[in-house]
């Protein structure tokens, strides 16, 4: 039975699209047939522009029909969490705040992604601000878990984890301060990569956390990720935290040959307070590339006692500071779970913010050091199975996500397997501007089909297909 | 004068060619040194510790035989230095002017020691400084106040005071100090020498006790501006030890110094830079600019609004980081603290993250109206000091009439440089009532040889007309 | 001289009423739960993150 275009990747597209097999036009179209059948139940979506998408479809249409093909992005319809900037659309951050602000000009990465041909077709829901893990917001309803409807998506960015889980868009992209990213793509078993701090231009993003946060694709599969970050990374003058390291081709690193790696396993804090079953499966994959020829070492790493600590002092440091005005203004406009977290941040002194710091220049030298013996570090992604929607979850659910954004290291979050029917995800993390190295390890796991092509229960009763 | 200060009262560039040349040796500088220190020091109290004159005069003993074998390493080699007591010397006593550091003895040279040492430096003693560097009056509770050698009832400045008095006094022929709100340039103005801070990030601070990480800089504090290319040639350099380390390429700053600013632009700031000036201060300082003017530059009048947030940026950052250093210990051993101190520290527990985030913010946006406005001009001229030396014990201090708290009126013209962490320079511009007063030159990051050739064209119109502190008749 | 979170916010003008006051209370508690020993730890006093960025010609 063939693929719905809707539940295609950006690579099996691609070359439809640029041979002319098919039109942007039946793509998007696709996408909102599902979209019309399957969003209500889900609420991944806080606006679906079906008429500004079809326009931007039939332009690039019209483009690679004169031979203008701009590249694998070109015709491909994305929904990007709602809280980048795009010129003269509104973008409301998840907020009442902001409910009605209109942006006017491009994110950065937007621009980008504009310019390589991409059709945005909505914008898609997140927890308020980004200041959660349960995308249960109150202004627009919470989103829900593709593989069980009573289940969070994980967040902030659960619309985009809701939405590529369950074919309502191709693709997206998040944002990651504590987890963001990569915990929506454990709960909704897709890919999701966090880059290296630096490597992705933040300007035209509103900021939780300055030094927490980046923004990263949240996809289908591991090259569909590889694609994005090539088009989205890059220097730009107008984000003081950016880095001018040149761009990789991070498509050519996927070979999936890992013989003779090294995979580091840090067991204190990783593999400490996770659920079992969870652990079994990211241990099982771990021996899958083992007998693929990668080796295993077991490291030590300290610092990460603190790390929890270190997130969330900075987090409220950094965020409080973003939010001081409000939060005294016109306290009852944030949701109640938002509200009480704003307070408290300001209550965080200098001297706690500070010495987060410190913990965190300690974390990042002790990452080098292994780094300089391990290729690849491994552990779950999330602690615990997604918990109810409306439950206070029992555990922090940033646990094992904060590290790579306290050292700003890349991190993938890539499904592994199932349990109680729910996707379970493996974090891969590697030393600074790696990405590459990253996605091969992501890439050769994700050939032996940990999900066994399942996807969650939403498929079209009358099908239309090519 | 006894024949042997001669040696004392020279600069490092007319004592190394004459080290060179073998035509004195580095022992008779160290004498001259010792013997002028030992003369002056309980009237100024400049050192917290004079070296065992025996050691010193061996490790002058080695210098010199090195120097006859014909391995002569360079313009330091023999010349005998003191640095503030904030720097490590291994295995030596280094204290910061504190009690709690009292009997600290490190296990490692700081960076800008072991280059010193590697360039055939030697070493007199440790010099006094404000406690912890916490303050601009080294007025130090455990190690007795250090004075000003134009007037011994007066403060030399801080908190690099032993350094600024020991240079200006010739106990010294050059020091470094540290600068983290003008602690390098303070002293400087108020005792009429040259002092230079760095721009953030030139000279590695790894073994130099913090005061506050992103604030302070170690830099060069001497009798000339070519003294001070000299000593900043040799401390520069990147160090892996050091995360606020940047890399540089080495530079001969000696050879900037032609004297020649023809076509130059020196711009001149005034809502913030020349607000609440000493009315002879600011004349004198203008007097200079006029002659820079003569020598064939020209002035520009440049805006910095943001300069107005700079005094919270300071306090909040530097409140902040300090606090976090000296936590533990305030906890565990107040008392331990001088009592000025003790209080600042207290307070400085204050700031929310809040605070220090948004003199974060305002940091960036003052380093950009800098960056433009040099866009504009070469440098940027201004008093280093709005008054000269207080009475040593007083807390406030009178400006054109009006009170003033003395903290915020020695850092107030300082600290933007420290926020930014541009290169400035102070120099003296002249006396005012016999006291010295300083004139600043600050450049754009890594402008070092354009400020240091500034200062060198203004020194040689020789503002203080060859005068020095008069302290030859004091007997103890 | 002891202050709750609550008194503290409310000196730095942000509004804190009954109900908010227990949880944020609770909540500040269990972030002091997270730093356990840190205090003691920390070892280098130069040891920060922080740096005074400036470009490199």
């Amino acid at each position: 039975m063939r693929k719905q275009l809707a539940e295609m990747s950006i690579s099996e597209l691609a070359p439809m699209l640029r041979d002319r097999e098919v039109s942007p036009v039946e793509v998007s179209n696709s996408v909102f047939t599902r979209v019309k059948a399957f969003e209500k139940e889900i609420n991944a979506y806080v606006e679906i522009n079906e008429e500004k998408a079809l326009e931007a479809a039939k332009k690039a249409e019209q483009e690679i029909f004169r031979g203008e093909y701009k590249g694998p992005l070109h015709g491909i319809p994305m929904a990007l969490k709602d809280i980048l900037h795009i010129k003269g659309e509104t973008v409301s951050f998840g907020s009442k705040i902001h409910k009605y602000f209109i942006a006017d000009q491009d994110a950065t990465v937007v621009s980008k992604l504009k310019s390589a041909g991409v059709v945005l077709n909505g914008k898609l829901n997140m927890h308020e601000y980004a200041w959660g893990g349960t995308t249960n917001n109150p202004h627009f309803g919470p989103t829900r878990n593709p593989w069980n409807l009573e289940k969070i998506p994980g967040g902030s960015s659960g619309g985009s984890g809701a939405a590529v889980a369950a074919d309502l868009t191709i693709a997206s992209l998040g944002t990651d301060t504590g987890g963001s990213i990569r915990m929506p793509a454990a709960a909704c078993g897709i890919v999701g990569l966090k880059p290296t701090h630096g490597r992705v231009s933040k300007s035209g993003c509103f900021p939780l956390s300055w030094s927490l946060d980046h923004i990263g694709p949240m996809t289908k599969t591991v090259e569909d990720a590889a694609i994005l970050l090539e088009y989205m990374a890059g220097y730009d003058v107008n984000d003081p935290t950016c880095e001018s390291i040149p761009v990789d081709s991070y498509t050519s690193y996927l070979t999936g040959d890992i013989k003779g790696k090294v995979i580091g396993i840090e067991q204190d804090y990783f593999f400490n307070n996770v659920d079992e079953r969870i652990e079994l499966l990211v241990r099982k994959a771990i021996d899958q590339m083992e007998a693929m020829g990668a080796k295993v070492e077991i490291v030590k790493i300290p610092s990460l006692k603190y790390a929890p600590y270190a997130e969330m002092m900075t987090c409220y440091g950094e965020g409080g500071t973003i939010h001081a005005k409000n939060i005294r203004e016109r306290p009852e406009e944030y949701g109640e779970d938002v509200r009480i977290e704003m307070k408290l941040a300001q209550a965080i002194s200098s001297t706690d913010y500070l010495q987060a710091q410190q913990v965190r220049n300690w974390m990042k030298s002790e990452f080098s050091k292994v780094f300089e013996k391990v290729d690849v570090l491994m552990a779950p992604m999330l602690p615990i199975l997604p918990p109810n929607i409306g439950d206070q979850p029992a555990v922090n659910l940033g646990l094992f996500s904060c590290p790579a954004n306290l050292t700003g290291l890349p991190a993938i979050s890539i499904p592994c397997g199932f349990s109680e029917g729910l996707p379970v995800g493996l974090q891969i993390i590697g030393p600074a501007f790696e990405e590459g190295r990253v996605l091969n390890f992501a890439y050769a796991f994700e050939k032996t089909n940990p999900l066994k092509g399942k996807k969650p229960p939403f498929q079209m009763k009358v099908q239309k297909t090519i | 004068m006894k024949m042997s200060e001669v040696l004392a009262k020279k600069t490092i560039s007319e004592l190394a060619p004459l080290l060179q040349r073998r035509e004195i040796s580095p022992v008779e500088v160290t004498q001259s040194v010792l013997d002028r220190t030992k003369k002056l020091n309980d009237s100024i109290n400049a050192y917290i510790d004079i070296n065992n004159e025996k050691q010193v005069l061996q490790s002058a003993k080695l210098a010199e035989k090195e120097i006859l074998e014909g391995s002569y390493r360079g313009a330091l080699h023999g010349i005998p230095l003191a640095l503030k007591d904030i720097l490590n010397f291994k295995g030596e006593k280094v204290t910061m002017g504190s009690k709690i550091h009292q009997n600290f003895i490190p296990d490692f040279d700081a960076t800008v020691v072991t280059k010193l040492k590697q360039a055939g430096a030697l070493f007199t003693g440790k010099l006094n400084m404000h406690e912890y560097a916490y303050g601009g009056t080294t007025n130090n509770p455990h190690f007795g106040p250090c004075r000003n050698p134009w007037d011994l009832d007066r403060i030399p400045g801080g908190s690099s005071g032993g350094s600024g008095a020991a240079v200006a006094s010739d106990m010294t022929i050059a020091s470094l100090g540290t600068d983290t709100a003008g602690s390098i340039r303070i002293p400087a103005s108020i005792c009429g020498i040259v002092g230079l801070k760095p721009t953030h990030g030139l000279v590695s601070k790894y073994g130099c006790f913090p005061l506050s990480w992103s604030l302070d800089h170690i830099g060069p504090m001497t009798k000339t501006v070519e003294d001070a290319a000299i000593l900043l040639e040799c401390i520069t350099g990147y160090d892996q030890n050091d995360a606020t380390s940047v890399k540089s390429s080495p530079f001969n700053y000696n050879e900037a110094l032609t004297g020649d600013i023809k076509g130059k632009v020196i711009g001149i700031e005034e809502d913030f830079f020349f607000n609440m000036i000493d009315h002879e201060v600011d004349s004198l300082v203008k007097d200079g600019i006029r002659k820079l003017e003569e020598l064939g530059a020209r002035i520009e009048l440049v805006k910095i609004p943001s300069l107005k947030y700079s005094e919270f940026a300071e306090y909040m950052t530097f409140m902040a980081e300090s606090a976090l250093i000296h936590r533990n210990n305030l906890i565990e051993r107040p008392q331990d603290f001088g009592e000025d101190v003790r209080a600042s520290l207290l307070l400085a527990n204050i700031p929310s993250a809040n605070d220090y985030l948004q003199a974060q913010q305002i940091r960036r946006k003052i380093s950009k109206e800098f960056s433009m406005v040099f866009e504009q001009i070469d440098v940027l001229i201004a008093p280093t000091l709005p008054v000269t030396a207080s009475v040593i014990g007083e807390e406030s201090v009178v400006i054109n009439g009006q009170d003033c708290s003395l903290t915020d009126t020695l850092i107030r013209l300082t600290s933007p440089a420290n926020l930014t962490g541009i290169p400035s320079i102070s120099i003296p511009a002249g006396l005012s009532q016999g006291l010295p007063v300083g004139m600043q030159i600050m450049g754009p990051a890594f402008s070092e040889e354009v400020i240091l050739n500034f200062a060198f064209a203004f020194e040689q119109t020789n503002p203080l007309k060859g005068l020095k502190p008069e302290i030859g008749q004091l007997v103890k | 001289m002891k202050m709750t979170v609550c008194d503290l916010l409310i000196s730095m003008g942000v509004e804190v009423n009954e109900e908010e006051a227990m949880i944020l209370q609770t909540r500040w508690e269990e972030l002091q739960q997270l730093k356990m020993d840190l205090d003691q730890i920390i070892p280098n006093p130069a040891d920060i993150a922080l740096r005074n960025a400036l470009t490199k010609q």
